[in-house]
């Protein structure tokens, strides 16, 4: 009896586990563009004929992560469902080898269209020249594969934006006195040049030295770093920049804990409402606006385009916008 | 060796070369606390290298930053002197991040606690349950309810990052921001809840048990202790701790994430073993476990101070931490 009743608790914790690892959210959406396409398919019979019926594939690096993750999920998704294709989002958390068998999966499955964005560049290779040999045409987001053949990438423009972000804040002081440039985790590219962007911007002002912290993405490690340079830097830190508005907001947070609000100027990146919130109220100084909506929409119509036959730009990149309290109601990022 | 150290020291004292304070017993003592030392010098060496290390200000800014990891590590400790691990807590502390935040402004900051520490309770008592009733081994019953956990974060706040309304209570703020006297309240809540888990540990006949039953199972039972019993408790001492620490960390950051706590786990596991605790149970003190924890803190505050390019820094958290057991493991072959 004992043992019977172990292995039955010993199938319920698996299929828990099972069912942990794929993200109930995931399927809702999918779940959510397949009923809404039943629903638009006969409106869109005369208008797109050739996509009917059609679905289309989304293997994100990571699906429901953060604010821009989101964005790019339900900016294709809408984006196709207004066009009568289906979506199917698979997400790899994060995990190279399992994006790998995403998009393995989903060609399988027969898509008739790929959207990647990739864990990382050179990794993902094999995945897009497998699709280029199935004859799925594929477009990558936010970063691109060095290999295989894509139609599009769509990215924001990082470095430009980074070193308007330095120029902003290089403009705003006078100095002397210190920058901290919070990064994201070291390793991807999109830190890589972010820093390239803001280290070339910052030297606008010859007063401002530059100090480089590294972060894990969270609003806690923003939080520790900064309080820490501030224990080395309690008179002469001027203006904290972060690669993300997560780190920017544990930023902010060392700034009042050390009662330093408006002697330090924060920057975030990504304006994404709770950053909005903030810069309203005047606590943040500016945010980089990273348009992820409209990034989706736009990726979403040019492999739709391309499927149709027509010809779609590559690359095509992205405005990102530095948000300040002067223009933040108009930064609606595309969504509404 | 122990042989060697009498014959020196029967030479050294007779002689009167030093007084007569055993020799071995200082080596000893010296080999007893090594890690302590390790963090002493530590201490040592960063004031030498910034000035703006050994300041009150900089103590208590360590002090307030390793206290959330600290209560973690404490509450994980709990089971694993049992014998078993918990490696849900970070999950645990990111639902009650999210709960604490989500609930507190509709249902007022109270029951918002409640709620955030019952589930976090509730978590911890599955997590026994399905290890000692299932029997399932404890890290895959922990990582697999770290997974559930989570997804549950992320279909609570849909993936978005929450904020704590400006006019939230003061009570939920104090938690993570405010001072007694100079001394940051985190710093004063790690400090009770690490007298408290010592004095369960050292003084109660819980405590005794749970040492018992990690260091051997069979024999505590045969001994008539409720085994089962004892280590869902342990689960759910564990669950609850990284429950309020979860807590503690939205009024310190006055927002979430729902990856919050990703790796908290592992971080406190790393202070937990650079401490000097087995990970095979029966063995182990919660004043290590402090040790360990403030390690880690000081290598990352030194590297923040001193500015370090980003490059350098896995390389020396690495190094650091692998001469720190080393002199620990030498300590152990020695005896």
């Amino acid at each position: 009896m004992k043992k019977t009743i172990s292995i039955f608790l010993i199938l319920v914790a698996a299929s828990f586990g099972l069912l942990a690892s794929c993200k109930p959210a995931v399927t809702t959406a999918t779940e959510e563009t397949t009923a809404v396409t039943e629903e638009t398919k006969p409106a869109e019979e005369t208008t797109a004929a050739e996509e009917k019926g059609k679905v289309i594939g989304y293997s994100a690096n990571f699906a429901f992560f953060n604010d821009a993750t989101t964005d790019w999920v339900n900016g294709i998704t809408d984006t196709a469902s207004k066009r009568g294709v289906s979506v199917i989002v698979l997400d790899a958390k994060g995990d190279v080898t399992k994006q790998l068998a995403d998009v393995e999966d989903l060609i399988t499955r027969g898509v008739d269209g790929l959207v990647i964005w990739p864990n990382d560049s050179k990794a993902i290779v094999p995945a897009v020249e497998a699709a280029n040999k199935a004859g799925i045409p594929v477009a990558v987001l936010d970063r691109g594969s060095e290999g295989g053949e894509y139609i599009t990438l769509v990215a924001g423009d990082d470095v430009a934006a980074s070193k308007n972000a330095a120029e902003f804040i290089a403009d705003s002081i006078k100095g002397p006195g210190y920058v901290l440039e919070l990064t994201g985790a070291p390793g991807s590219q999109v830190v890589a040049n972010r820093s390239k962007g803001f280290a070339e911007g910052i030297t606008k002002n010859p007063n401002l030295q530059l100090i480089t912290q590294p972060t894990d993405w969270t609003i806690e490690s923003g939080l520790k770093v900064t309080e820490n340079v501030l224990q080395a830097h309690a008179d002469d830190l001027l203006a904290i920049w972060a690669h993300s508005d997560e780190m920017a907001i544990g930023g902010l947070e060392a700034v009042k804990g050390a009662n330093k609000v408006g002697k330090i100027m924060v920057v975030g990146y990504g304006a994404f409402t709770p950053m909005v919130e903030l810069i309203k109220k005047g606590e943040v100084a500016a945010a980089v606006g990273f348009p992820s909506w409209t990034m989706g929409v736009a990726l979403a119509n040019a492999l739709l385009d391309y499927m149709e036959g027509k010809e779609v730009a590559n690359p095509i990149l992205i405005d990102e916008p530095m948000v300040t309290k002067d223009n933040v109601d108009a930064w609606k990022r595309g969504r509404e | 060796m122990g042989d060697d150290l009498d014959k020196v020291e029967e030479v050294v004292v007779r002689k009167g070369i030093i007084p007569s304070l055993s020799f071995t017993t200082i080596i000893k003592y010296i080999g007893r606390y090594t890690i302590y030392l390790v963090l002493v010098s530590m201490m040592i060496i960063l004031s030498f290298l910034s000035p703006h290390f050994l300041t009150l200000s900089n103590i208590l800014n360590v002090a307030r930053q390793v206290s959330i990891g600290a209560i973690v590590a404490f509450g994980m400790m709990v089971p694993l002197l049992a014998g078993e691990f918990d490696i849900s807590v970070g999950s645990n502390m990111a639902l009650a991040s999210a709960l604490v935040i989500g609930l507190m402004g509709r249902e007022g900051v109270y029951l918002a606690f409640l709620v955030a520490l019952g589930a976090g309770l509730l978590i911890g008592l599955v997590n026994g349950l399905f290890n000692t009733k299932g029997k399932i081994p404890s890290f895959i019953v922990t990582l697999s309810t770290m997974g559930i956990v989570r997804g549950l974060v992320f279909l609570y706040t849909k993936g978005n990052s929450s904020m704590v309304a400006g006019n939230a209570p003061d009570l939920f703020f104090i938690l993570g921001k405010g001072y007694i006297g100079p001394i940051p309240f985190p710093v004063i809540v790690m400090l009770i809840i690490f007298l408290a888990c010592a004095l369960v540990l050292s003084w109660t006949k819980f405590g005794s048990h749970i040492y018992a039953i990690g260091g051997n199972r069979q024999a505590s039972h045969l001994f008539g202790i409720n085994v089962d019993r004892h280590i869902i408790y342990a689960f759910m001492v564990s669950g609850f701790l990284a429950a309020f620490s979860g807590i503690m960390l939205a009024s310190r950051l006055s927002a979430t994430q729902p990856t919050a706590g990703t790796g908290a786990e592992f971080d406190a596991l790393a202070a937990i073993v650079i401490g000097g605790t087995k990970l095979s149970g029966g063995k182990g003190s919660i004043a290590r476990t402090l040790v360990g924890v403030f390690i880690i803190g000081l290598i990352n505050n030194g590297i923040n101070l001193l500015g370090i390019e980003t490059f350098y820094h896995t390389i020396i958290k690495g190094a650091i931490i692998l001469f720190a057991v080393l002199f620990e493991q030498i300590r152990e072959r020695r005896q």
